[in-house]
């Protein structure tokens, strides 16, 4: 498996956060609650969708092909990062509410 | 020479419009093949259909003992191919620099020090590609391809709206990996640079390509002269 390289990847991993950032705050300010269920679900579906039609990321697609990073691997840099931020989330919100 | 790359009996429609007939294109080894025709005549189609980037209706994809309907340029370039799209292949965002990081770390052979002084990026190194002009551009983007060294080299249009200095250049870098071995086919328009440049030419038209033979042949072949070339030969 071919790996996009750490300036390449960092990037990857940092634009998906930011767009889980800004997703995740704009669902928690129309009410939606922040543990895992039926709107995470959507949460990673618009992540993933916006990732993938990302202009900085499909203006790297020939780039990354050209270093060997299929687009699987280029999907998992997006997806991976957003499934530990919810998790995180989740987890801490847990915490937060036990007594 | 058997070649090395080679797109066979590809067939590609947009909508009504057919593009592609039963086109094909090849690389050899060790020699230069220049892929010519008219705007709208299907080059870079034929060529993203090469790299997987658009999908055919027909056709088969060969790379070294790869064989494939579908092919995919992660895969092919994993395996030594290398492919320099018209519209460019660097992020706006990184510098010249950590794209040939990135780039001579697939390399078991890097020529990064090479490729920085042959296309004179030494200036430039430090640049977000956002900052580089579009002749800097092309030059660090042939940079890339000398600090890869790959096995087989795919360009569209690789010499467009550069200064006659700056083509000379890249046709000498070209030159040099073919005579290293390397298997290149560049598509373009540059006729007078890609015919002293090329060891063999292709010519599309009308959704086929022709295998005119030497660029001498090609300058011979009375239907190439007539509707590519014009009066200019």
């Amino acid at each position: 498996m071919f790996l996009p390289g750490r300036a390449f990847g960092t990037a990857m991993v940092f634009r998906s956060v930011v767009l889980w950032a800004g997703i995740r705050a704009a669902s928690l300010a129309l009410g939606s609650p922040p543990t895992i269920g039926p709107h995470s679900a959507l949460v990673l579906f618009l992540v993933t969708w916006l990732a993938a039609h990302d202009t900085r990321i499909l203006g790297e697609r020939v780039l990354l092909g050209n270093l060997g990073v299929s687009p699987t691997v280029r999907r998992m840099f997006s997806l991976l990062p957003v499934i530990l931020a919810e998790g995180t989330l989740h987890m801490a919100v847990r915490q937060l509410a036990s007594p | 020479m058997k070649p090395m790359f080679a797109a066979e009996e590809i067939g590609k429609s947009f909508g009504t419009r057919t593009v592609l007939r039963t086109a094909g294109v090849w690389a050899t080894p060790g020699r230069v093949t220049v892929l010519l025709g008219r705007n709208g005549a299907g080059k870079s189609t034929l060529i993203k259909i090469a790299i997987g980037q658009l999908r055919a209706e027909h056709g088969v994809v060969i790379y070294k003992d790869m064989r494939e309907t579908r092919p995919r340029l992660a895969t092919m370039a994993r395996a030594g191919l290398y492919y320099l799209p018209e519209r460019g292949v660097l992020s706006r965002w990184f510098s010249v620099r950590t794209h040939l990081r990135a780039v001579a770390s697939m390399s078991r052979t890097p020529q990064t020090e090479q490729a920085v002084e042959v296309c004179r990026l030494q200036e430039i190194l430090d640049r977000p590609a956002s900052q580089l002009s579009a002749g800097e551009r092309r030059r660090a983007e042939i940079g890339l391809i000398v600090a890869r060294q790959p096995d087989c080299l795919l360009a569209d249009e690789p010499l467009m709206d550069l200064s006659p200095r700056d083509r000379e250049l890249i046709a000498g870098v070209l030159r040099d990996m073919a005579r290293q071995g390397a298997a290149i086919l560049v598509a373009g328009h540059e006729v007078d640079v890609l015919l002293d440049l090329a060891d063999d030419i292709v010519w599309i038209t009308a959704g086929t390509t022709h295998a005119l033979g030497s660029p001498d042949d090609a300058r011979a072949h009375d239907q190439f002269k007539r509707e590519y070339l014009g009066a200019r030969q």
